[in-house]
């Protein structure tokens, strides 16, 4: 069998990662006190740093302490930042152990966050979430000025992210969070430059990232990760993914990691038996279900029309399946998640 | 897997389940459906949460367990968030 899992490769910024596995991103929500990095973030990540990982993301660091994901998210701030730059740079160190990269995850959750926090979330229209036994509030439609100070959080975390040692961040555009739904057409129905056309729906992508281009400079990774669908009907769709990655390529980005669904259509995490709104929901293909690696079907389709590095995550579980991903050149990287919750892999033991 | 020494990666996800039958995945009724997906996310951020203790993981948590520990925990990290903000 071909081992390319150990291959390294080099992004578009130049910066080479030792292998082509990924620990994907999964909330941690155990931020304290003031939304704060601390001494359980220095625990996890030095455990997955014994891993030969080639990169670490990080769970969702948000940028706005009013739409959060979850209550213990880690929030970066103008704030708090200063409060926790010590715990950011004791996280980074044990992160980067063994030349592991770890990049930050950055997100904001829009409609998504927990009624519990908010009530009123910010998001790109006012359509809210239904999910039953959960609770989430009417959004606010997002003004012109609401959507120039999320972008600038964006950039400002983005730079503590670098300044306290994190080697890459990667944009949280999946899943249902703001990025996604600026996306989606059928949840951003805005009538000015942010909405209508694919172009205005990806503007606030385009306009983080050449913002954050300047801030970190030319050699720190930039990566986005994106739904290749909502899997929603009236949703963003692949081909509009497909047009939405050449963007994200112009922009230069470094590698866009595929995913797909939403709280309301949890492909995310391999159920495509449940169906919160089933009027709203789109058929998979039984093959496209039964496959290790549920994304790589759309990642084919995208790789098709961008060079960039692409990452597949989701579902991959098998030595071979990940070397056949790999060998294929539709991804260059894998990212594996829920395999990570536990430790005699986590750890060269 | 990175060092050869394994071929597959444990699939925990297939194994976490409310119950047989009408309580698993499979279930017809939506709800037994939604804690069941809600209850495996639970289930993995336990998991998180006891490396972050720097305990081992608890692979013998059961799902229900799990889920009402992740609404136990949610429930004080709202309260901490809110008497913070």
């Amino acid at each position: 069998m071909s081992n390319l899992i150990n291959e390294s490769f080099t992004l578009p910024c130049g910066q080479v990662i030792k292998n082509r596995i990924c620990k994907a991103a999964m909330t941690e929500r155990i931020a304290k006190g003031n939304n704060l990095a601390h001494q359980g973030h220095v625990n996890l990540y030095d455990r997955w740093a014994d891993g030969n990982i080639g990169i670490l993301l990080t769970g969702n660091v948000q940028v706005d302490r009013r739409n959060l994901e979850g209550p213990a998210n880690v929030v970066i701030d103008q704030n708090n930042y200063k409060e926790q730059y010590d715990a950011l740079k004791a996280w980074s160190a044990a992160g980067t152990k063994n030349n592991t990269q770890l990049w930050m995850q950055i997100s904001h959750a829009g409609r998504q966050t927990p009624g519990e926090i908010n009530s009123s979330p910010l998001a790109p229209s006012n359509i809210g979430l239904k999910i039953p036994g959960k609770n989430y509030g009417t959004p606010i439609p997002m003004t012109e000025e609401d959507i120039l100070d999320v972008i600038d959080r964006y950039v400002f975390t983005a730079k503590i992210a670098r300044e306290t040692g994190f080697t890459g961040v990667q944009f949280h555009s999946a899943h249902g969070y703001l990025l996604s739904e600026f996306l989606s057409p059928d949840i951003n129905n805005r009538t000015d430059a942010w909405g209508g056309s694919l172009e205005n729906r990806a503007r606030i992508h385009i306009e983080i990232i050449n913002k954050c281009r300047k801030e970190v400079g030319e050699d720190f990774p930039i990566s986005v990760k994106l739904n290749s669908a909502d899997f929603q009907k009236g949703g963003f769709t692949s081909d509009e993914s497909i047009q939405v990655a050449k963007m994200l390529e112009d922009s230069g980005v470094d590698i866009i990691e595929i995913s797909g669904g939403t709280y309301e259509q949890p492909k995310l995490i391999g159920v495509d038996d449940l169906t919160i709104n089933p009027k709203r929901s789109e058929e998979r293909k039984e093959s496209t279900i039964a496959r290790e690696a549920y994304f790589l079907e759309y990642a084919q389709d995208i790789r098709k029309a961008v060079s960039l590095p692409l990452m597949v995550t989701g579902g991959f579980r098998t030595k071979v399946g990940i070397e056949d991903a790999l060998q294929s050149n539709v991804c260059q990287m894998v990212g594996i998640g829920r395999p990570y919750a536990q430790i005699l892999i986590a750890s060269k033991k | 897997m990175i060092a050869g020494e394994i071929e597959t990666l444990p699939s925990f996800e297939k194994t976490l389940s409310l119950g047989p039958s009408i309580f698993s995945p499979s279930s017809p009724f939506t709800i037994i459906k939604v804690i069941n997906a809600f209850g495996a996310m639970a289930w993995f951020y336990q998991q998180i949460k006891n490396m972050a203790n720097g305990l081992m993981p608890n692979h013998e948590q059961k799902l229900f367990n799990a889920f009402r520990a992740d609404m136990k925990a949610d429930k004080l990290a709202i309260k901490d968030y809110l008497d913070n903000n």
